[in-house]
């Protein structure tokens, strides 16, 4: 039989053997020995077993794939429900942000608009998402941003992403509100987002409103007392054109009486001179003491030295100090309010002169002044004070800036404080040399002027 | 008696202020009034240029510029210059004013003055200057005749003064009364008196005795 040597071995192929037996003729089956057919049945029961054995490995498979894709349904469950709680998270850290959160495609329109926007913008978040961002800005902004935008996407060049500052916003209103902005990039997919983070500085700009008004009217208060203190020096000074005039003109009308016109001339416009010369103190005086607001100007430090110089000069006479300039020239503008750099530089004058007032008569009472330009972390003009008089011990050094501190009897102790206040106000640094040799060294800086401080 | 000053030159105001305005027009001021004016800028030049023989009266500024006309006036006063000092300042401070006038100064005054007030005080301190210089030099020329006596002579001038007679002047000196009435006419001629007061009024205000 030629079937016996080609014994299937696959189950499928046994079937088909054994079928194809069962359909020979009885005679051929009758043919059949029993070994034959006991073979035949022991290969069919073989094979039941292994078929059986591999229904059970299949099910075995199958129970375990289940188990997996349970799993897998399970995890992705888990994932669904942390993704939610996730957003959710999110969604109430956007909404309860203290700052503003509004995001924004590279069109400009609106995705996020959380409830801290809402409430700067007074705008809804139903108003809001969709519009384009431009709609937040006042005019001169509102239509260059989307130019702006643009620009970065094409040059990756900005002027503002990675670097916070201070902008303008617009409310519902109309009204504008001064805002501090950071904004970041980040790509969902193939689009690129952008995030901004807004705080409205409506308060903290009023506290430095207020805090400067204060300063404003400390610093008055303080050039009065300032004033006060001088005025004896003051007067002096005043009384020196003024007695030139009373006797220039006396003796313009005895040479009148005389007739001698010639000798008249020259001593009218002397008169004339002295004259002027009162009115420039008066002026110098008046233009110290006025209630003003504070101005910023860009000013030459050295014209503000002679001109604190020219108010306290009677001063330094009355008590025998020499004062000696040696300023720098030229020097860069710093931008300063005049008059209060002006009475810093006149309390730390004062504060030279009464210092010396102490020594013996014969002692030398000199007081420099120096400016000139330093290199820090930008360029700054620094002035110096030195004095030769007693000096400051070193538990004098932590207390002179306080407030009401004063060694003086008739001294308010207000002006090194103020003084410090102000030069801070105008981003510099006032301090003292605790190692100055002789006397005592006071320093300050001033920031100088410059054209990119203006830029937007 | 014969007393002639020493000094004939005109009397000259001079000006220490370091103010160069009211140094200039108090100079034009004093010149306007016919009075020879100089100017000085500090003390120092002042004591630099100044010749005490020179009559005339000072007007100094109070508070200058390294020496002060305190300072001045105690270097002057030092040096034995009796020039009469005239303050002149901006502030009518006490303490100031008293040690000026402690020091003998002639006046004080503030700035700015009147014309009248200035003058006056100028001419006032001028005459005084006069007076002062006069005196000195007459002093001056009692003490040149007194050195020309000899020491008899000074011995009788001395008793002379102390109203001692001329017997009892013989008597103490041991010499007759006629050397005495020789040496007596001797001394009042020698020291230019016309009587005994006349010698007596000397003598006190040279302070031979």
């Amino acid at each position: 039989m030629t079937q016996d040597k080609s014994k299937p071995t696959q189950p499928e192929d046994l079937l088909r053997h054994a079928e194809a037996l069962l359909r020979q003729s009885p005679t051929d089956l009758a043919r059949l020995s029993v070994e034959d057919v006991q073979s035949l049945i022991d290969e069919l029961r073989a094979d039941r077993l292994k078929l059986e054995q591999r229904i059970e490995a299949q099910a075995d498979e199958l129970s375990s794939t289940n188990r997996k894709l349970n799993e897998a349904i399970d995890q992705i469950h888990r994932v669904k429900q942390a993704l939610s709680i996730r957003e959710k998270k999110l969604d109430a850290i956007v909404d309860s942000a203290v700052d503003g959160i509004i995001t924004i495609d590279e069109n400009g329109q609106i995705n996020t608009f959380n409830a801290a926007s809402e409430k700067i913008f007074g705008y809804s978040e139903e108003e809001m998402l969709g519009r384009n961002v431009s709609l937040l800005m006042p005019p001169p902004h509102r239509d260059r941003h989307n130019g702006c935008i643009n620009r970065y996407l094409k040059t990756g060049k900005s002027t503002i992403i990675g670097v916070g500052r201070e902008v303008e916003g617009r409310r519902k209103d109309g009204s504008v509100v001064p805002l501090q902005l950071s904004v970041t990039e980040f790509t969902i997919g193939r689009d690129r987002c952008f995030a901004g983070i807004v705080r409205d500085l409506t308060e903290q700009k009023r506290n430095e409103r207020e805090k400067r008004a204060r300063l404003d009217e400390l610093s008055h208060v303080s050039r009065l007392c300032l004033v006060g203190e001088m005025a004896s020096g003051l007067a002096h000074e005043l009384n020196q054109p003024l007695t030139a005039i009373a006797s220039y003109l006396q003796a313009c009308q005895r040479l009148i009486d005389a007739g001698s016109l010639e000798k008249l001339k020259p001593a009218l416009n002397s008169a004339e001179r002295q004259a002027l010369l009162a009115g420039e103190i008066i002026r110098r005086m008046r233009a110290f003491v006025s209630k003003r607001r504070t101005t910023m100007a860009p000013t030459n430090i050295n014209a503000l030295i002679q001109e604190a110089v020219g108010l306290c000069e009677a001063n330094c006479r009355q008590n025998s100090v020499r004062l000696e300039l040696k300023l720098a020239e030229p020097l860069p503008d710093v931008c300063v309010d005049s008059v209060q750099i002006e009475q810093v530089l006149l309390n730390l004058i004062r504060n030279s002169i009464e210092a010396m007032a102490e020594m013996p008569t014969d002692a030398n009472r000199r007081l420099l002044i120096e400016t000139g330009s330093c290199e820090g972390s930008r360029v700054q003009i620094q002035v110096t004070l030195k004095d030769s008089g007693p000096g400051l011990a070193g538990d004098q050094i932590d207390h002179i800036f306080k407030p009401f501190h004063t060694t003086k009897p008739k001294g308010m102790g207000m002006g090194l404080s103020i003084s410090r206040s102000i030069i801070e106000t105008h981003n510099g640094r006032l301090w003292v040399d605790p190692d100055a040799p002789d006397g005592a060294a006071f320093h300050f800086t001033l920031p100088i002027a410059d054209g990119s401080d203006n830029g937007e | 008696m014969a007393r002639t000053t020493v000094n004939e030159q005109k009397p000259t105001v001079f000006i220490v202020d370091d103010e160069c305005a009211v140094r200039d027009a108090l100079g034009l001021l004093i010149e306007s009034a016919g009075l020879p004016a100089e100017g000085f800028k500090s003390a120092c030049a002042f004591l630099e240029a100044y010749d005490p023989d020179r009559p005339g009266c000072l007007l100094l500024d109070v508070r200058m510029k390294g020496m002060s006309g305190l300072d001045l006036q105690e270097t002057l006063r030092k040096k034995n210059v009796a020039i009469p000092i005239i303050f002149i300042t901006g502030h009518g401070d006490v303490a100031i004013s008293v040690r000026a006038f402690r020091g003998g100064a002639v006046d004080f005054i503030e700035k700015p003055f009147d014309d009248h007030t200035i003058l006056n005080r100028i001419e006032e301190a001028l005459a005084r200057d006069a007076q002062s210089r006069e005196k000195h030099a007459a002093i001056d020329q009692i003490l040149r005749r007194y050195e020309r006596l000899t020491p008899r002579e000074r011995e009788v001038m001395k008793l002379v003064i102390g109203s001692r007679s001329n017997k009892q002047i013989a008597k103490i000196l041991g010499i007759s009364h006629r050397t005495v009435d020789a040496h007596r006419a001797r001394v009042m001629e020698k020291m230019g008196a016309d009587s005994l007061a006349d010698l007596i009024a000397m003598a006190l205000e040279s302070e031979i005795v």
